[in-house]
């Protein structure tokens, strides 16, 4: 959390745009539980407003529409699961899975547990969950005795948050964990989501560059990087976790 | 009100609409009444299709423009345009007519969504090179009568700061200028940026207020 008790000033920053990427996105994080924040957000987007409605608008290109109209006729569904849990069973189950050892079958029931099944969608997807699970490491064999389940990462569009749960993951003593975007039917190499501290959950604001229907069908992936995160922008160390990004049928848990 | 008047000339390379990538009048023609826009969000709110395609149509040159001064002309400002419009498609039933008018509300998410995009420092952009580029008529008299009244408030509050802090605050807030680029704005320290740029929001604040 950013230690700037300036909550006006932080404000009309964030509102103006001139806060940097971490302070921007602890301002968005600390939103949703500062109501002081929150009121004076508000308050400035609402005097500075004015300003931009005040000029002319730009004829956009016409395709865009036409996008817009195609992904509100042809929502995208997941139909990976049938099970519908209520939140409370569902997080008692996960509590119960993460402190159970090589259970990676039953992790997968879980992710299973997790998922919303559309029967009739008729909006893309407003929540995903990942749940980020040890990669298999051939030399460890079928003995693996850690906790299977990483971090959980939870995508909320409709906040534009993203939400980072570190479970009981090890520290490295000289390096970071990174959190990687791997978007799906795409040569484009994966998107950095950050250094993950591992100390506590950790909420940013998703980035407006990737429209939901990017999130669909992609994978999330840990990698092992320098202290500071990966010096070339694409993964250099091991992967550690991975998981598929699925919608959840929950709100923020 | 020329927005010019709040603002101090400097040469600079780049003059006139062109370099601004301003449209043509035909284009910056807007101003749907707030009750026909807040009906149009409050049917698409409830999956009306049609109602939301009259939305585009009735403000998307306008939060094109909010978005394409931030994020330049090109496909980041497109794909973002598009990721607005999908969340107003979500979110349409979370406007709160009390806040203030719709289109304030439409511009302020998508001056969000490119202000992320910025933070995530994924995004190239090119800022026009003098104020020239805001050189703009403000439409005074477009928009509802609320609208008139909110910005001509804005307007006298702004006249109420010293010329040099008005400019780099009106390019602050039009181009989603970072510190270190306001910094070079106005021509101070980095060091020395952060409580200057308070202390002229404050006295906006205080103008507003009067």
């Amino acid at each position: 959390m950013t230690d700037d008790d300036d909550i006006e000033g932080l404000a009309a920053e964030y509102v103006l745009g001139s806060l940097g990427t971490l302070e921007r996105a602890e301002v968005a994080g600390r939103r949703a539980t500062d109501a002081a924040l929150d009121a004076a957000i508000t308050a400035w987007e609402a005097r500075l407003g004015p300003l931009s409605t005040a000029l002319p608008g730009i004829e956009p290109p016409g395709y865009i529409l036409g996008n817009v109209l195609r992904q509100v006729d042809t929502p995208i569904s997941v139909p990976l699961a049938s099970m519908r849990e209520g939140s409370r069973r569902r997080r008692s189950v996960r509590r119960w899975l993460a402190l159970s050892a090589g259970a990676s079958a039953l992790a997968a029931c879980l992710v299973g547990a997790l998922l919303w099944v559309f029967e009739a969608p008729v909006r893309i997807p407003a929540r995903f969950v990942s749940e980020l699970e040890k990669t298999p490491n051939p030399t460890e064999g079928l003995t693996v005795a850690l906790v299977p389940l990483g971090f959980e990462v939870f995508f909320d569009l409709r906040a534009s948050t993203v939400l980072v749960r570190p479970f009981a993951v090890p520290p490295g003593s000289s390096q970071d964990y990174q959190l990687w975007l791997i978007p799906h039917g795409t040569a484009a190499p994966p998107i950095s989501l950050g250094v993950i501290p591992l100390a506590e959950p950790t909420m940013s604001p998703w980035p407006a560059t990737y429209p939901p229907r990017d999130l669909v069908h992609a994978r999330l992936a840990v990698s092992l990087e320098p202290r500071g995160g990966s010096p070339k922008g694409i993964p250099t160390g091991p992967t550690m976790f991975e998981g598929k990004l699925v919608q959840a049928s929950y709100p923020l848990p | 009100v020329p927005l010019s008047a709040l603002l101090d000339r400097r040469s600079s390379p780049l003059r006139g609409r062109e370099a601004a990538g301003i449209p043509s009048p035909a284009v910056a023609a807007q101003g749907t009444p707030n009750a026909e826009l807040a009906q149009l969000l409050s049917q698409t709110a409830r999956g009306d299709r049609a109602a939301f395609e009259m939305l585009y149509v009735h403000t998307a040159p306008k939060l094109f423009g909010v978005l394409a001064r931030i994020l330049g002309r090109g496909d980041h400002a497109n794909a973002v345009l598009e990721d607005v419009y999908m969340r107003i498609w979500q979110e349409a039933g979370t406007f709160n007519p009390e806040i203030g008018p719709p289109i304030t509300w439409m511009a302020a998410l998508a001056r969000n969504r490119a202000l992320d995009a910025i933070a995530r420092g994924r995004l190239e952009r090119r800022i026009a090179d003098g104020p020239e580029a805001l050189d703009l008529p403000i439409e005074g008299d477009a928009g509802s009568d609320q609208e008139q009244k909110e910005r001509r408030h804005l307007l006298a509050g702004l006249k109420g700061l010293e010329p040099e802090r008005r400019r780099v605050l009106l390019r602050a807030y039009y181009y989603g200028l970072s510190r270190e680029e306001i910094a070079l704005e106005a021509d101070r320290s980095a060091a020395s940026v952060k409580p200057w740029l308070r202390s002229v929001l404050a006295q906006l604040k205080g103008c507003l207020s009067q």
